[in-house]
């Protein structure tokens, strides 16, 4: 993976490169030193792949959730024979991943019906790998009262089969627990988060992705205390500010921080993110309340925004313009992976209603695994030129 | 004696294939660059066979005539027209009857195809409705590094690695590869990287139709031999060489039909 | 004796075209000099006009087959015209329904249903390059050309100002994501209400029904409060009783399709349900459509005819039929002795609405829309698809299964391999038509022609006539993308 290098432009000379190490070998392959620790231990480490897959059922009692990506990716021929070339490349690569036993690790998978590639992921992992506990969540496409309860349905659904088949009892306490555990964590990265709304910012946006992406695939225990050093550190941190212009990357699933990365070498730092695993929605904390699983449905239906929610483009937007005064941002970065069908209507349709708005915005198709830099840096340049940066 | 003369002609995108055959064996064969109209083609690749057979003079003196390929429809002097699929099938099989999965790498489709036992068809899939992996993608690759198809395997024959390409499709890849070349990587480790994802295509498709023992390869791209050895390399499984050139495996399964239709 | 036969054909052909156009005029000329209106607004019409060319089909057919076909044509004519002419007609109870989203509720408050995609491929079926504008309109404003082409006709009919504007939009999330978002698009060109429906992935459960149904209360709320349509219990009692009738007149000419050979095929089977059940459900008209073909079906099977001659192959077509090429079939029968036995855009019917209480009609209804075209096999867990495929199999007797595999369709080709390697453990033969429902540049007819040939001649037939081989297994091919 190309983020050992990654150390952005803008930081690179002032000695802190050793600060994001950690992070850097946790995401360099999915069976980080961390998770080899949990199995150690025998916690049942169970992948999931979207972010309405609620994490804190996943991280209850001895569970470990893990965020299913494929770092280092290179060729997908695996999966090519399952799936046709219209079939989006995040999907491909996990697929190969699995069939390659990358994943073998994991002691079962929790899938969602989030879109049509996830559900014949659903469907072609069952078929090759066959793994021995796999369950797809029925998600809504739309968040409504009725929604919550059939949420809330899934949800002890869920619970019920993970307790069946790992002979475990994950009481009310435990899913509070875990709830608990996970406002900490994103409460953390939040805080880390905040430092990005700064005039002359302390993290770049590939620094902060390192450490949202460690967040999502190393368990939740081993993190907090390099992430507190992370936000001590950061607070010494001085700042060389050479970049032209302040973005806000929005789209679907982006789990390399190389490819931002490549947009902040070529001048433009990434202030904020609405990307499946980014700080946009994904950092707001459960809210208290005794029901733990109308909670955790309620929050992961209402807090997670992907366009597949047919009623909320507006609230999307809304979201997105938001984030662009209050993180002072010059412009929008919309990048989707080519075939994803939700993700392909919204860049359009956002990237007009932005437009319509006088926000400029660049609209980038891409490959789950980086291809291209040389185009995507003269696009990024030709970007931040236009906006007169 | 006999004076039975069965032909095969494939008509292809890039070249024109014939084999001439008599009741015991192979006479002739010949390989001639397409013309735009495929008549011609198969016409001259006919022409080009017969020169080497004495008693052949004219084209209605073949006994039957086969065609098969891409133009096949437009050879009016042939008598039947095959698909190049059953043709590929039933020509490597002619020439090794324990051959059971092929793969024909044309100049603008890949086919995979599973034999039964007896040699016919089982399973087949093709590509082509995208270049990526045939001929024509190696043409245009090769054409980016200014060297022709033999110096292009060559070339990728030197590499001591491979870099990776993976855009699926050629025009995709075409701009890759040319970054690739632009950051100064050693053009020989591209080339293998290019060869890679061609074999892993062929792999996909194998795979689709089912693996089994003997595997050959046929098609003009069967004579790109680091071609061979990566896709050895990705299958984990040999590849039989067979004793003709490959390239003409299709005229060869078309002049077998020939054979069994004209007596 | 072959020119008096065409001679006979021609005159039959002339006869019969004329007839329909004159019914289709009956209907239109209602619309007195505002048809002419009608023309310059909505330029497809004339596409509509040309439905002579669907006619054809009956040149390739014989006896009471062809018979049964040109009855098809014409309660296809009829039925459409009607729909058009309803939505020119009534501007003001106009609601644009997606086209999974039955017309009963819609009618039954007395408002107008119309669907950009249903016309979309009724336009297509009778001219193949009638949208290629509209696709084309669509790919040019920045939508990804991946999507499938139906949606993206919507589209473009909508941003190429040639759709009416309705009173609301009801959308859903049926039957694909390209469905679902292209409403994203369309509501925000023509700035009207909209209510999008909510169909769960396992729609097979009474929770998914109870949801659904929820579901169709607030579409009836929401259509109360932005139309004047008012929901009339009686009419939708009245509309699904006719419903439950047309569908039982269906079953009984899909038990006709169980013969070997059958006596009922093709446009009697798929573009009879296509155009009734998704256009005209719980009206008389269509079921007496199926009362005919089921007459037509009969006397074949008294004479002990099949509908074409020396049937040799029964196809199973899955996924929406050639929209771009309706002559594949008739073409299948003459080259291949191959007919068309079933789809899955027709294979969609289940329980009998229970009509006894307003709740009851509405989870009936729920659980018809859950299982509409596409959704039913496309959404949810796989089983849906593949058990339904192995049913029709072995129901209908099936030698052959040809997947209609429209590149924009990625729910399906997700699982094309798994088909094949499940249909190669039963030794069922399987071609995978690569091809784009509505846009015929991407795959002409006679690319589809030369894959099926390439099939039937290296799989189904090929070796065999050599006379090289000594077997009779059957195989399989397919082209991919």
């Amino acid at each position: 993976m190309a983020t050992e290098t990654a150390e952005s432009k803008s930081f690179g000379s002032n000695g802190n490169q050793m600060m994001f190490s950690l992070f850097d070998t946790i995401i360099r392959s999915p069976l980080n030193r961390f998770m080899e620790q949990a199995v150690d231990e025998g916690k049942i480490p169970i992948g999931y792949t979207c972010s309405y897959i609620p994490r804190m059922i996943l991280s209850a009692k001895n569970l470990v959730p893990f965020r299913v990506f494929a770092p280092g990716v290179s060729s997908t021929e695996m999966a090519d024979t399952y799936l046709p070339s219209t079939i989006c490349s995040y999907t491909k690569s996990i697929l190969d991943f699995a069939i390659n036993g990358r994943y073998d690790f994991l002691k079962g998978w929790v899938l969602t019906s989030s879109c049509q590639h996830m559900s014949r992921f659903f469907d072609n992992l069952k078929h090759t790998v066959n793994p021995p506990f796999i369950k797809i969540i029925d998600l809504p496409n739309r968040v409504s009262e009725s929604a919550i309860r059939w949420m809330m349905a899934e949800m002890n659904e869920l619970r019920t089969d993970i307790q069946t088949h790992f002979q475990i009892t994950v009481s009310d306490e435990d899913l509070n627990e875990a709830i608990n555990r996970h406002n900490d964590s994103v409460q953390l990265l939040s805080a880390i988060g905040e430092l990005r709304k700064n005039k002359t910012p302390v993290i770049s946006g590939t620094e902060f992705h390192k450490l949202m992406m460690a967040a999502l695939v190393a368990p939740e225990a081993f993190l907090f205390k390099p992430l507190s050093d992370i936000k001590d550190a950061l607070s010494k941190r001085e700042l060389k500010e050479d970049y032209r212009a302040r973005v806000i990357l929005v789209g679907g699933q982006l789990d390399d921080p190389a490819y931002i990365n490549i947009i902040e070498q070529s001048g433009a730092l990434v202030v904020s993110d609405r990307i499946c695993t980014g700080s946009i929605p994904g950092l707001d904390p459960i809210p208290h309340g005794t029901d733990p699983i109308e909670r955790i449905s309620a929050h992961t239906l209402t807090k997670t925004s992907c366009p597949r929610m047919m009623d909320n483009f507006q609230a999307r937007l809304a979201a997105i313009i938001s984030a662009y005064e209050t993180f002072q941002a010059d412009g929008i970065i919309i990048e989707a992976i080519k075939f994803c069908d939700t993700w392909g209507l919204e860049a359009r349709e956002l990237t007009d209603s932005l437009r319509e708005k006088g926000i400029p915005v660049l609209k980038l198709e891409r490959e789950y695994r980086i291809t291209g830099e040389g185009q995507l840096k003269t696009r990024i340049q030709a970007f931040i030129e236009s906006m007169g940066k | 004696m006999s004076k039975n003369f069965y032909a095969g002609c494939d008509v292809g995108s890039t070249t024109g294939k014939a084999v001439i055959m008599n009741d015991k064996k192979i006479l002739a064969m010949a390989i001639v660059e397409s013309e735009i109209d495929p008549e011609l083609t198969a016409r001259n690749a006919l022409l080009k066979a017969m020169a080497q057979v004495r008693e052949l003079n004219r084209l209605e003196d073949m006994t039957y005539l086969v065609g098969t390929g891409y133009g096949r429809t437009e050879v009016p002097f042939a008598h039947k027209n095959v698909s190049e699929i059953s043709c590929h099938a039933l020509g490597a099989y002619f020439i090794d009857k324990k051959i059971r999965t092929i793969v024909d790498i044309g100049g603008q489709d890949i086919k995979g195809i599973s034999l039964h036992d007896n040699g016919t068809v089982k399973e087949f899939v093709m590509n082509d409705k995208c270049a990526a992996g045939t001929g024509k993608f190696f043409e245009a690759m090769g054409r980016t590094f200014k060297v022709d198809l033999t110096e292009f395997s060559k070339l990728a024959g030197k590499a001591k690695k491979s870099i990776s390409v993976t855009s699926q499709c050629s025009v995709f890849a075409e701009s890759e590869v040319i970054s690739l070349i632009a950051k100064k990587n050693p053009p020989e480790n591209i080339a293998l990287g290019i060869h890679e994802s061609v074999a892993k295509r062929c792999y996909t498709l194998l795979k689709r139709v089912g693996l089994n023992q003997r595997i050959t390869i046929t098609g003009g791209c069967a004579k790109n031999k680091t071609l061979v050895k990566t896709l050895k390399q990705i299958l984990k499984m040999d590849i039989a060489e067979l004793s003709v050139d490959p390239q003409i495996i299709g005229a060869l399964g078309a002049a077998v039909f020939a054979k069994q239709n004209g007596k | 004796m072959d020119i008096r036969k065409n001679i006979r054909n021609k005159t039959s052909y002339i006869f019969t075209v004329t007839k329909i156009y004159l019914s289709v005029a009956l209907i239109l000329l209602k619309r007195g000099p505002f048809l002419l209106i009608d023309l310059w607004r909505y330029p497809w019409l004339f596409n509509f006009l040309k439905l002579y060319k669907l006619y054809k089909i009956m040149n390739f057919r014989k006896g009471h087959f062809k018979d049964g076909s040109v009855c098809t044509l014409n309660g296809i004519a009829i039925l459409i015209t009607n729909y058009i002419y309803d939505m020119l007609k009534n501007p003001d109870k106009l609601v644009l329904a997606e086209d999974i989203i039955p017309p009963e509720i819609i009618r039954a408050m007395g408002l107008t249903p119309f669907s950009p995609e249903i016309l979309a491929i009724v336009l297509t079926i009778i001219t193949p390059d009638a949208m290629e504008k509209y696709i084309d309109i669509c790919e040019n404003s920045g939508i990804p050309g991946d999507l499938c082409s139906l949606p993206k006709c919507a589209m473009g009919m909508a941003l190429g100002n040639v759709l009416p504007k309705p009173k609301a939009i009801v959308a859903s999330n049926l039957p694909c994501d390209a469905g679902m978002m292209s409403y994203v698009t369309i509501e925000k060109h023509m700035d009207v209400p909209i209510i999008r429906l909510d169909v769960p992935y396992n729609f097979r459960s009474d929770r998914a029904i109870t949801y659904f149904s929820e579901e169709l209360a607030r579409m009836i709320h929401f259509l109360e409060e932005h139309t004047d349509g008012k929901m009339d219990w009686q009419e939708l009692k009245n509309i699904l009783k006719e419903r439950n009738k047309t569908q039982e007149t269906e079953l009984e000419l899909w038990d006709l399709a169980k013969t070997k050979p059958t006596p009922v095929a093709s446009e009697m089977i798929y573009l009879s349900h296509l155009v009734t059940f998704n256009i005209f459900p719980g009206d008389k008209r269509s079921t007496e459509i199926f009362r005919k073909l089921i007459e037509f079906g009969k006397k074949n099977l008294e004479e002990g005819k099949g509908a074409i001659e020396n049937e040799t192959y029964r196809i199973l077509l899955w996924n929406p039929p050639f929209a771009h090429f309706p002559m594949a079939f008739s073409w299948a029968e003459t080259k291949h002795q191959a007919v068309l036995i079933m789809d899955s855009m027709t294979f969609n019917t289940i329980d009998y609405v229970d009509t006894a209480t307003n709740e009851s009609m509405i989870k009936g209804l729920a659980d018809i829309i859950m299982q509409g075209p596409m959704s039913r096999h496309v959404r949810g867990p796989s089983e849906n698809y593949f058990n339904d495929i192995f049913y029709i199999h072995n129901h209908f007797k099936i030698d052959m299964i040809w997947v209609a595999d429209n590149i924009g369709c990625k729910m399906s080709a997700g699982l094309n391999e798994i088909l094949r390697e499940k249909c190669r453990e039963r030794n069922i033969p399987v071609l995978v038509i690569s091809y784009d429902l509505m846009d015929q540049r991407f795959t002409s007819s006679e690319d589809i022609k030369t894959c099926i040939d390439n099939f039937m001649e290296t799989i189904m037939t090929g070796n065999l006539e050599t006379g090289l081989f000594d077997t009779d297994a059957k195989h399989m091919i397919s082209t991919e993308r």
